[in-house]
């Protein structure tokens, strides 16, 4: 079976799951239930605590799709991807169906690679659902008058951003923060085609997860802080500062994508290697 | 597959992936100087390899008209407590601070504070300092550029940081106090020449390495331009104090767009506070002497009421406390257990009433003088410095003995 086949076969199993949705769903509530106290109560975090922007969006819902991101980045996306990536090969082999699928004239890197653009593309998919749920949120909850939508927002810097600049850093956001995945992702992958288990594969990118969390927060350990993957997590911030700071947001991706290479390949010489026995 | 071959096959794989995994991790170890360089300039041969010492020293030290754009990273492990009205002294000089600077000439820059939610930005121009605190939706205006006062976040910049240490001596003095080469080192993927400044005895002050609570300090210098990078300022216990150094920086102008002071929509715009320091120098009663503890003012006394005396690393500063504002100072130190000055150092401070206070390696002590002319005739100092107490009592002793003169 051809890649591109491959692929619209494992999107369609991804978009049938129910719990695709449940996830999905669950990570743009967050954003509406964190809108709606913050609408009603119009009690905003203190400058400096809280996450980024949070401080601001109230009366500027506009901001809310970037403070949004910026609330499901450290964990529940993560989460997300890891339960999906996790799922990928350990989730045929429990269900028993490993096997079978690959008697058919499936290669298995097509297979491995189509599973791979499948995660991709719920952790696309999902970026793109919480950005436009918190949006509608955002300016139905937050006092952003309907007059109010189009004028500026200042940016970090304290300069003027144009609804369209706001537009396309917003969208630099949502790629940033799907790039930021791509490390969790690729472990849960790896770890799927080792294990037979699903939870064991996405508790064990979350474990590199936390792991490098604390290994962020540790001064001790800054000799190794530029390989651990959620070292520039948060640098999405950087584009929103004027001029946009492309330092970290360049490290970001750079680090991204040496985990990915690196843990993809190891899930490649892994599923390819393997008996494959349920 | 017969399984021999498989094993074959199964084994290159791996093989490929750790060789992979190897170079990419070696390649990112070895290539962080160059990551960390940015957008900057590449590493540049320069025309300084065999400087001197004090050729380094005097490049440094007039390098403020050098123009640069980068970011970078000064940590402090002074643990001051955060105390109202000395705004973000003690988080300067006890954490981390991530700064980005457009630096056009030493009237004219503009450095933000980095934070994970927000930023603190400061424009320099016209003699003049305007804020922007984005979390707080403030300008703040009209604060003086110079004068006393407190630290800020341009002060801790590798080049302003360099300046201050090199200040009050000339390459020469501090060649003679100790200055030694220590070598070259890459920084934000640029060459630089390191030399190490050291307190050592002087004809001046022949125990001056015994009065510092300072060893060294590192001050790594860019070849090019002379435009210090890094700066390392360490304790007589090896301890780090204050250490700032470039992440990436581009030499040449900086884009005068950066350097336009914003106007958010909906701010507001308030009139920046006197910090405490500024306040008491021009508050100040009491003209502070030329000379103290043996080391010479860095200001002329008689225009400030805040004075720093010393070169090198040895330094102190003085301010001259309206008597109320000291006697306030020194019942909040006692309260919190700070003990007095020695008296056996030095038989005069028993004339006053003194509290030290110690945070790392720094040292101050709040001194009243109560000179029976009345309350209101009462004199009061803080002294500070990273020094021994020792070299505290001596500057009190002097201070409370040798009758001042009132300021203009």
């Amino acid at each position: 079976m051809r890649l591109a086949a491959l692929t619209g076969v494992e999107l369609r199993k991804l978009a049938l799951r129910p719990r695709t949705w449940v996830s999905v769903g669950l990570l743009c509530a967050l954003p509406v239930v964190v809108a709606a106290f913050l609408g009603t109560s119009e009690l905003a975090p203190r400058p400096g605590q809280g996450p980024a922007f949070l401080s601001a969006v109230l009366g500027n819902g506009q901001l809310y799709p970037a403070a949004a991101l910026g609330i499901v980045v450290p964990i529940f996306l993560p989460v997300a991807v890891c339960v999906v990536a996790g799922d990928a090969i350990a989730g045929e082999a429990q269900a028993g169906t490993l096997r079978y699928l690959l008697v058919r004239p499936v290669g298995r890197t097509r297979l491995l690679v189509a599973k791979l653009f499948a995660v991709l593309a719920f952790t696309l998919g999902a970026v793109v659902a919480v950005a436009l749920v918190s949006f509608v949120a955002g300016t139905q909850l937050l006092g952003t008058r309907p007059d109010a939508l189009g004028t500026t927002t200042a940016s970090l810097s304290g300069t003027s951003l144009s609804p369209q600049e706001l537009l396309v850093r917003t969208l630099l956001v949502m790629a940033y923060v799907s790039v930021s995945m791509l490390g969790v992702a690729a472990l849960a992958l790896l770890l799927s085609t080792l294990v037979d288990s699903p939870l064991v594969a996405a508790l064990g990118g979350l474990a590199l997860l936390v792991a490098s969390t604390v290994l962020v927060g540790l001064d001790a350990a800054s000799a190794i802080h530029d390989l651990l993957p959620t070292r520039y997590w948060l640098a999405w911030v950087d584009l929103f500062r004027d001029p946009i700071l492309w330092t970290d947001v360049r490290r970001g991706v750079l680090m991204q994508l040496g985990w990915a290479g690196v843990l993809l390949a190891a899930a490649w010489a892994s599923f390819t290697t393997r008996d494959i026995t349920s | 597959m017969p399984a021999a071959p498989h094993r074959r096959a199964a084994g290159l794989r791996w093989v490929v992936v750790v060789l992979g995994t190897v170079l990419l991790v070696t390649a990112a170890l070895v290539g962080r100087p160059a990551w960390s360089a940015g957008g900057g300039d590449g590493p540049e041969g320069g025309d300084a390899g065999g400087d001197g010492v004090t050729r380094v020293l005097a490049r440094a030290a007039a390098s403020a008209s050098v123009p640069f754009t980068g970011t970078a990273t000064s940590s402090g492990a002074l643990g001051l407590p955060d105390l109202p009205r000395l705004g973000d002294v003690a988080a300067l000089v006890g954490e981390s601070t991530r700064t980005r600077t457009w630096w056009a000439g030493e009237g004219t820059w503009r450095t933000d504070v980095l934070t994970a939610t927000g930023e603190r930005g400061q424009y320099a121009s016209g003699g003049q300092l305007t804020g922007w605190d984005y979390e707080r939706d403030a300008i703040t205006v009209d604060a003086p550029l110079s004068g006393a006062r407190l630290p800020r976040a341009s002060d801790l910049l590798p080049p302003t940081l360099a300046r201050s240490l090199l200040a009050g001596a000339t390459p020469e003095q501090l060649v003679e106090q100790g200055a030694t080469d220590i070598g070259e080192r890459v920084v934000a993927g640029r060459l630089a020449d390191g030399v190490r400044l050291r307190t050592t005895p002087t004809a001046e002050q022949p125990d001056a390495s015994r009065l510092s609570t300072l060893d060294h300090a590192d001050v790594w210098v860019d070849r090019a331009t002379g435009l210090p990078l890094a700066v390392d300022v360490v304790d007589i216990v090896g301890g780090p104090v204050v250490s700032a150094a470039f992440d990436d920086v581009a030499l040449g102008a900086p884009n005068p767009a950066a350097l336009v002071v914003p106007d958010p929509p909906g701010a507001s715009v308030r009139t920046a506070e006197v910090d405490v320091a500024a306040g008491a120098a021009t508050a100040a009663p009491w003209a502070l002497p030329d000379q103290l503890a043996g080391l010479p003012a860095l200001q002329d006394p008689l225009s400030t009421g805040a004075v720093a005396y010393g070169t090198g690393l040895l330094r102190l500063a003085v301010v001259s406390l309206p008597a109320e504002q000291g006697r306030q100072a020194l019942f909040a130190a006692e309260a919190a257990g700070a003990d007095p000055l020695d008296p056996a150092d030095d038989a005069s401070t028993p004339a006053a009433r003194t509290a030290l206070v110690r945070a790392g390696a720094l040292s101050a002590a709040i001194v009243v003088v109560p000179d029976g002319e009345g309350r209101r005739e009462r004199r009061a100092y803080l002294v500070s410095g990273a020094v021994q107490p020792e070299l505290l009592t001596r500057a009190a002793a002097q201070l409370v003995t040798e009758p001042p003169e009132r300021r203009p």
